[in-house]
């Protein structure tokens, strides 16, 4: 058996975590066009010139302790099906017996006049972080726009300020973080951001980048024009699925997979931001480009393409801020799109410094929101992926010292006494 | 996940016999000290305890990292802090964590607690007392609500 | 300063809390069964109620820091040997309450404690001591009646006598009765399982006996009370023995009350009575107007077991507790239980506990005395009750004439107890006089059995030192061997009734 996984990041980590459990002999091939194994979720604190060890998600240790052999530097450009083996951009063929695609997501870029220039930046590579961090001192950048308030978005933006430079967030919505986030934990991010220096400028939007080759401003829809010796575009990620297009198999919005996360093609498998997927909160199929979903999705492609067959439970789109001084988190569904939902408050933030919130749906919680104090929130996290009926305890969702204690007893049964916490025990119940 | 059993001892609670007097967070955050001296680790280190004791009305327990056999943390962790042993132990190194907050936010038992202070942000949790050879929560117990025993 | 009533404002007792100490870890907040100790947020500290502290000590012990003490409050009322604290108090409590004063455990107050007066004899020169140690040493007892005389048959060897079944001990020392209710299961559970594993007895006390307790049947001694509660068939078949109980020392002359509140489900089915009811024990058995009455009683139970059962009658030591003894031995009893003024209890009002009554030591020597004089000793074995708190108690105790002693005080202490007298609130602290759930939960029977066995294991070996000492290896040769004490400090007539010898003499 020979597995190759394209892209080095969650996914494929966790594929390999995954093969290891049961296959511990047969060769692993990762390709990668990236030169190392870093945590694409730090690429931001590049700006705040974070030791270069941590951004090192596994080093070669643990791919040699795997027995992974590394092809890095070179692009895999086509798969193809029918002798099974990836082509590389040197027209090298990697066989393979089983293959997972982990290409991940390209940051959208919308068809904005000037986009292009010199000085326009996106934030999902850790070169490109590299480069605007240079652009910045090349230029002697003093002030900087952002094009977005997601968490990309607001966590460029709060580093640059640690950097001294003034920023400005466009955000075509009136609120950061605008569908992650509910409107009073937008509120408390903003404010936040907003004690940094950060200024916003909500309904708006950038209409065209001005300047020779190089950015010097931008114009607004509202007709304002404003400085800008950088644009950083961070208005989201788009799944990549450019080497999946070439085996031909089934695509959405992103990389169709089944269950144990195989593909339309046999043999091939997908995980990670590149694939759509299931989203336990509303039952929908869709990509969900987030760090822990990546990992798990590989690990059960990993299982199966192993012989281990497994099912994967299901995402759950999480969000960390993990760059501001107050925890900001969020899980499921924060705003309830219509009346069917419950929602439970305990805001006690201008008081005590937190804020908490439940979404409830048919006594099942969906979602919810912890800023400020947020131990044991992961209680509420596996409430929404293992279903679990809160109508007895709806109110406590949002205590602080909501706890085991006040879930049913059958459920510490099993998971304390029996210790039933294998993956496939975290299904819904 | 292969079904074998793994050689892996872990603190167990036994809900039934908990009086939450809290012996076992005080144990937890002085071994855990430099001090070794429960008041200097609360006041002078601002330690905090990797045990939580939950109270509802008669029902109460001792809650620790369960060092589950699919450890959400180890999926979650961005930075690689998070690492699991060959006996199955889940690792969380705090000098190596970024304090992303993901493990707090998908452990199921709320047992990767966020310590967050000026000079300081890392997840911590329970490591079983991996340097003094068995857990002092467990030796602290005065009701036999822990027991240190294999994975079940 | 805002108005406070008397009670609030003269409290007896204060927590002291050393603050640097203190790392708010709540364990106090959370063990404090009286609502004395709370933590508030805004100040980020842990406070006190100190007029709600009862002087359990339960924070003290909890607190992981030492960073607690209860004191006495040292603020008093003015100094007066007649009006005393405790003499305001309670006219400051009933003066509100229009009530009596409840309160649990024994009699506190400085009655002469004859044990104390009390000395052994050892052997030098002329006799020798024994090592324990080294050559063997018999405490077992049997509890039952004995027949008047030997009969052997023509070999002049084997007995030829039968008698009737009889309670075999390991130590003279036996569990008292403390019933599901006043106590919880846990701390019955723990004393039946010392008793078993020391090969003593145990007694479920009036309140029947739990279903998860039958395997215990060959130690339980199982209590018939005027309430007769829990009492059928399988339940005094399920017995080693059967008590009746007429009286207590700690309450002589009236019954027991336990509030509907406290009836749990387990209570209630143990008890057989519906939940949340009043259990009520009256004050008299109503159908026990005489002897002729008790023995009746006494024989329907012995029927009704085929006569398998020897059959115990409990009293309280009251002025003439030689007579009633007597009578209980013509009556039919295998054994007569003597509860003295120190014995503890559950709820009782307080005149009652400290008032009425005498102690167990004078009552001891004259119901042995008066049954000896009647002939009538080995009819009946005697059981002493009524605060003992170590082995040379018990082993005076013997020396004075009883058989065995029940120890309930001693029991509730190795579980944990530190004599607070709140066993009538239902809110121990320690777990053991309360069924609330999160405290009943704090008595762990699995330690406290452990804890049991020891402490008996403990007495037997102080037994057999000072028997050895005695020069005497069974406990049999000291029984009723008054000889063998002396007494100091007290008066001719007190000496008389006990049947002792001034030091010296």
């Amino acid at each position: 058996m020979k597995y190759v996984i394209v892209g080095n990041s969650a996914a494929a980590v966790g594929c390999i975590t995954g093969i290891r459990k049961v296959d511990k002999e047969s060769p692993i091939t990762v390709i990668s066009y990236e030169t190392s194994c870093y945590s694409k979720p730090m690429i931001a604190d590049v700006l705040v010139d974070i030791p270069q060890e941590k951004l090192i998600y596994r080093d070669e240790k643990f791919f040699e302790e795997n027995n992974v052999e590394l092809i890095l530097g070179q692009k895999a450009v086509k798969v193809n099906t029918d002798s099974k083996a990836v082509v590389l951009d040197s027209n090298e063929l990697v066989p393979y017996d089983k293959l997972l695609i982990s290409t991940g997501g390209k940051p959208f870029i919308p068809p904005i006049p000037g986009i292009e220039k010199r000085g326009v930046f996106t934030f999902t590579e850790l070169a490109s972080a590299f480069a605007f961090k240079n652009y910045l001192k090349e230029k002697g950048a003093e002030e900087v726009v952002v094009i977005g308030s997601g968490f990309i978005g607001l966590e460029v933006a709060y580093f640059l300020r640690e950097l001294g430079i003034k920023v400005k967030v466009v955000e075509l919505l009136n609120r950061v973080l605008g569908r992650a986030m509910d409107e009073r934990g937008s509120e408390i991010v903003e404010s936040l951001m907003r004690e940094k220096g950060v200024e916003f400028i909500f309904g708006n939007t950038v209409e065209e980048v001005l300047g020779d080759k190089e950015v010097s401003s931008v114009r607004l829809k509202s007709g304002e024009t404003i400085k800008a010796d950088a644009v950083v575009v961070a208005i989201g990620v788009r799944p990549n699925t450019e080497l999946a297009e070439t085996a031909g198999m089934k695509i959405n919005q992103g990389i169709v997979t089944s269950d144990r996360m195989e593909t339309s093609v046999e043999n091939i498998y997908a995980a990670g931001d590149c694939i759509e997927c299931l989203d336990i909160t509303d039952g929908k199929r869709k990509p969900i480009p987030l760090f822990p979903l990546a990992f798990e999705q590989g690990f059960v492609a990993g299982l199966n393409m192993a012989g281990k067959r497994m099912k994967y439970l299901g995402g759950i789109p999480l969000n960390s801020l993990k760059f501001l001084p107050v925890p900001v988190l969020n899980a499921g569904t924060v705003s309830p799109p219509d009346n069917s939902y419950e929602v439970i408050v305990n805001d006690q933030f201008d008081k005590r410094g937190y804020y908490r919130k439940a979404v409830i749906k048919d006594n099942r919680l969906v979602g919810f929101v912890a800023i400020g104090e947020i131990d044991r929130v992961g209680i509420l996290t596996n409430l929404i992926r293992q279903k679990i009926d809160v109508s007895d305890f709806k109110e406590r969702l949002v205590s602080l010292d909501f706890g085991l204690v006040d879930l049913p007893k059958w459920w510490r049964e099993e998971k304390l006494k029996e210790d039933r916490t294998a993956y496939k025990d975290w299904r819904a119940v | 996940m292969s079904g074998k059993k793994r050689k892996l001892m872990k603190v167990y609670p036994i809900e039934e016999n908990c009086i939450s007097c809290r012996y076992c967070e005080v144990a937890c955050t002085m071994v855990h000290s430099k001090s070794k001296d429960p008041v200097k680790a609360y006041k002078l280190e601002n330690l905090l305890p990797r045990a939580t004791v939950e109270v509802k009305g008669a029902v109460s327990l001792s809650l620790m990292c369960r060092h589950c056999k699919h450890p959400f943390c180890f999926d979650s962790c961005i930075s690689g802090a998070i690492q699991v042993d060959e006996k199955g132990q889940v690792h969380l190194d705090e000098e190596k964590c970024v304090g992303c907050w993901n493990c707090v936010l998908v452990c199921p038992f709320g047992a990767a607690h966020p310590y967050i202070r000026e000079e300081k942000r890392h997840s911590f949790k329970c490591d079983l007392c991996g340097d003094r050879g068995f857990p002092a929560c467990v030796e602290a117990c005065p009701n036999k609500a822990l027991v240190y025993d294999y994975e079940r | 300063m805002l108005f406070k009533k008397p009670q609030v404002a003269f409290y007896p007792f204060m927590v002291l809390r050393d603050d640097y100490k203190c790392i708010r870890c709540k364990s106090c907040v959370d063990q404090c069964s009286f609502d004395a100790t709370y933590y508030d947020e805004d100040l980020d500290m842990v406070l006190n109620r100190h007029e709600n502290c009862v002087n359990c000590k339960r924070c003290e012990a909890f607190c992981p820091t030492d960073a607690i003490k209860v004191i006495k409050n040292p603020s008093t009322f003015h100094p007066d040997a007649n009006w005393t604290a405790e003499a305001l108090r309670d006219i400051h409590t009933q003066m509100l309450t229009g009530a009596v004063i409840l309160t649990s455990t024994g009699n506190d107050k400085p009655i002469r404690n004859y044990f104390d007066h009390l000395l052994l004899d050892a052997c030098q020169v002329t006799n020798p001591p024994i090592d324990p140690l080294r050559e063997p040493m018999e405490l077992k007892t049997f509890i039952g009646r004995k027949s008047d005389q030997l009969e052997f048959d023509e070999d002049g060897i084997s007995i030829k006598t039968t008698i009737g079944k009889q309670l075999e001990l390991e130590i003279p020392v036996l569990f008292s009765a403390m019933s599901y209710g006043s106590i919880n299961l846990n701390l019955q559970k723990a004393m039946a399982r010392a008793a078993k594993e020391f090969g003593t007895y145990w007694n479920t006390g009036e309140g029947g006996l739990h279903k998860s307790l039958r395997e215990f049947k060959d130690c339980t001694i199982v209590q018939v009370a005027s309430g007769r509660f829990g009492v059928d068939l399988e339940y005094l078949e399920t017995s080693a023995a059967i008590e009746i109980k007429i009286g207590q020392g700690a309450k002589p002359g009236i019954g027991g009350h336990l509030p509907g509140e406290k009836v749990n489900e387990g209570i209630a089915e143990t008890r057989m009575i519906p939940v949340g009811s009043d259990a009520i024990s009256p004050a008299p058995h109503h159908d026990i107007y005489s002897i002729e009455d008790l023995r009746q009683l006494i024989y329907a139970l012995k029927e009704a077991t085929n006569y398998e059962k020897p059959v115990f009658v409990k009293i309280a030591a009251v002025h003439n507790v030689a007579a009633i003894a007597c009578g209980i031995a013509h009556a039919g009893a295998d054994a007569v239980v003597i509860d003295g003024v120190r014995g503890g209890t559950g709820a009782t009002p307080k005149s009652l506990r400290d008032h009425v009554g005498i102690p167990i030591e004078l009552a001891i020597a004259a119901v042995d005395d008066r049954l000896r004089k009647e002939g009538l000793r080995n009819e009946v074995s005697l059981i002493a009750a009524g605060g003992f708190r170590n082995a040379v108690d018990v082993l005076k105790a013997i020396a004075l004439g009883a058989d065995a002693v029940y120890i309930g005080t001693v029991a509730k202490i190795a579980a944990g107890c530190t004599q607070c007298q709140q066993c009538h609130t239902g809110r121990c602290a320690w777990g053991i006089t309360t069924n609330d759930p999160k405290l009943a939960k704090r008595l762990n029977p699995d330690i406290v059995a452990e804890n049991l066995y020891n402490l008996l294991r403990a007495w037997a070996h102080d037994i057999k030192e000072l028997l050895g000492a005695m020069g005497i290896n069974a406990i049999e040769s000291i029984k009723g061997n008054r000889l063998r004490l002396r007494s100091w400090g007290l008066t001719e007539q007190e000496n008389k009734i006990l049947g002792v010898l001034p030091a010296g003499m």
